[in-house]
């Protein structure tokens, strides 16, 4: 209704009231009382103005076609009729207003209800009263316990949950409990408890269930894998370790058939007197040989699994130990960077035992920052020259002390309070078998920086 | 197995040790060192001598150790490398790089003493084809213009004849200084003359 529109309204309306009062003459005598209507109407459908309008209308109306006795009555009358049709027409005003805010509540309501059953849907709730008895049921709450709606209204819900005790809401906490599907199967279950103690409708509470036996199955999967995961990185360290003690079994082995060398020599000079014992000597020196082949014969039964130099990349190597370096970073509480040139980064090298040195040295480094309330690892691989890539392992700790440097590489010795001392000098094993050498060095963290090369390999990297 | 010193590098103190002890029971000069910068800081001023050395030590490593003294002394100072690592890959390439010998820790000391043999054997002859080159260069200072002119067509191969023409003289004359040059370098036949040039040229 346009505003030119909306005038016609007191129009009409005091028209069709003036009709009406004329018809209305045959009875008797009218004032204002039939104009009235007409302001109630107009109030109703339109605006202040217009009733204002209608007002005036009705005041000019009644004027015209009434006699007064004088000026003083008709402007007392007209006075009144402002006064009590205005009034009436703000009644029908606060009326509309009302009746508007009504319909519009009802809206938000009808919407909010739609949404609640759309919540409902998608959640597994129970409602329960005060005997613990079911009163209320979503579809996905039927799933989670294994029955349909008819079947569980009305039962007690420790029907459902295994030694249910008496006072399980009182805390008002959720918990972790044991669910039972009528066809005898058990799961975990976790409650989570809406009290409503002074509800009229007799409900009690809201439980939100939610089934467990997926994450607790991924948790069961996740430690598993974690284990497995150890045991290899173990195994593979003792085939590493072993490796290792066989070198260093050679050193006294060598010094010791020196020796007896020496000594048969010494006796020959005595004459005929050492040469019984010159050939017990040699007898002994044989023995000590015997031992350095079995531990040969070890070492390349142990080589000849791993001893082979693959064309790898060592951005991918070192990629695929983010699960375990995020585990290590947790464990550690501390922060690991990666930084690998990845365009130049084709080596020749054997996978599981350069992620293993890796993981050595990182763990190495994480040791060290046991105590350092900010410790940061940074691994970093750059190409150094046309043959080497150089992998660097650093960290902010407190570096390696001068004097421990050149006992750090040497089998069971150790700077920590816990460890057996093999892992520098298994990685140095490993390092070695690629054909590089391990050195430390500072790092620009300000701690240590383990560094060794690997052989690059740009033939491939050209085809 | 005397007159050439031997030195022995290697970072575990028995080994060192019962090295040079047997060593020395043989009569030989013997030196240990604790790594490879020991070995160059106290550098024995030797002109020929044996090196063993290990691999794996901390500090310069064995291949540096073969690698620094190729540049010192190319190919006076024999290497034999010991090693209680030993892999192919490895060998190879230290024999590449002028090791002499390449031995698996623990090994019988024989072994080593015939390795040893071998170094001093070559360090004999080094030294005496040195003699014998220097002996000749003095010689061959002694000889006159003319006579060096004639002494270096003759171990071309050319003929008294060519010689003449050559140096513009007649072949008689060419034949008295043949004579001259052949006294003078102690060579009884134009071989062993040959075989003086060549020495000298090494």
């Amino acid at each position: 209704m346009t505003t030119a529109q909306s005038y016609l309204v007191p129009v009409v309306a005091v028209a069709a009231c003036l009709l009406v009062r004329h018809i209305l003459e045959i009875i008797g005598q009218f004032y204002y009382l039939p104009f009235v209507p007409a302001v109630m109407a107009t109030a109703m459908f339109t605006g202040r103005r217009q009733t204002a309008v209608a007002i005036g209308l009705s005041i000019i109306a009644n004027v015209a076609l009434v006699a007064r006795l004088g000026w003083v009555d008709t402007a007392t009358n007209a006075l009144l009729f402002v006064a009590v049709s205005w009034f009436i027409a703000e009644m029908c005003w606060r009326l509309r207003a009302m009746q508007e805010r009504a319909h519009e509540l009802s809206l938000r309501l009808t919407h909010r209800n739609r949404m609640l059953d759309a919540i409902l849907a998608s959640t597994p709730v129970v409602a329960i009263d005060r005997d613990r008895r079911v009163s209320f049921l979503t579809r996905r709450a039927c799933a989670v316990l294994g029955v349909t709606s008819e079947e569980a209204m009305g039962r007690d819900f420790g029907d459902y949950v295994q030694s249910l005790q008496a006072d399980w809401m009182d805390s008002g906490e959720d918990a972790v409990w044991t669910g039972r599907r009528p066809d005898g199967e058990t799961f975990p279950l976790s409650i989570q408890v809406g009290l409503m103690p002074e509800n009229p409708d007799g409900v009690l509470a809201t439980l939100c269930l939610t089934d467990l036996s997926l994450a607790h199955a991924a948790d069961a999967r996740a430690r598993e894998l974690h284990t497995q995961l150890n045991r290899v990185w173990r195994l593979n360290s003792l085939g590493e370790m072993a490796a290792s003690l066989a070198h260093e079994l050679n050193q006294p082995l060598t010094a010791a058939t020196t020796y007896l060398h020496a000594s048969q020599d010494s006796l020959e000079k005595v004459g005929l007197m050492g040469q019984s014992a010159g050939r017990t000597i040699e007898l002994a020196k044989a023995q000590l040989l015997r031992a350095g082949g079995i531990i040969r014969r070890m070492r390349e039964l142990l080589a000849h699994e791993s001893r082979s130099l693959d064309l790898e990349r060592v951005a991918a190597m070192v990629a695929d130990l983010h699960g375990v370096l995020l585990m290590i970073q947790t464990d550690g509480r501390v922060k690991i960077e990666i930084d690998i040139d990845d365009l130049n980064d084709h080596v020749r090298a054997e996978r599981i035992q350069f992620q293993q040195a890796i993981i050595n040295l990182v763990r190495n480094a994480t040791e060290a920052l046991e105590d350092h309330p900010d410790g940061r690892i940074r691994v970093i691989g750059r190409a150094r020259s046309d043959s080497v890539f150089e992998v660097r392992v650093e960290d902010n700790g407190g570096g390696v002390a001068p004097r421990q440097l050149e006992k750090i590489f040497r089998p069971l010795t150790t700077t920590k309070r816990s460890g057996m001392g093999l892992g520098l000098s298994v990685t140095r094993t490993i390092v070695e078998s690629h054909g590089g050498t391990l050195s430390v060095e500072r790092s620009q963290l300000g701690g240590a920086a383990f560094v060794f090369g690997l052989m690059r390999e740009r033939e491939l990297e050209v085809a | 197995m005397k007159g050439h010193s031997v030195f022995i590098i290697d970072d575990d103190e028995a080994v060192r040790d019962s090295l040079v002890t047997l060593l020395r029971g043989q009569g030989v000069t013997a030196r240990g060192f604790v790594s490879g910068d020991d070995f160059f800081a106290r550098l024995p001023e030797t002109e020929t001598a044996c090196v063993v050395t290990d691999i794996r030590m901390p500090g310069m490593d064995g291949a540096e150790v073969v690698r620094r003294l190729n540049e010192l002394r190319p190919g006076a100072w024999p290497v034999i490398v010991i090693t209680g690592h030993a892999d192919v890959p490895m060998a190879v390439q230290l024999m590449k790089s002028g090791v002499v010998d390449f031995i698996e820790k623990p090994f019988d000391p024989n072994r080593l003493f015939e390795s040893l043999m071998g170094c001093m054997g070559l360090l004999s002859d080094r030294v005496s084809r040195q003699k014998m080159a220097r002996q000749a260069e003095r010689r061959l200072g002694e000889l006159t213009p003319r006579e060096r002119q004639v002494f270096e067509a003759l171990v071309e191969g050319r003929s008294n004849k060519e010689i003449g023409l050559a140096l513009n003289i007649s072949p008689r004359t060419v034949e008295i200084f043949r004579a001259k040059v052949m006294t003078k370098m102690q060579a009884d036949s134009l071989s062993a003359l040959v075989r003086i040039a060549l020495s000298i040229r090494a």
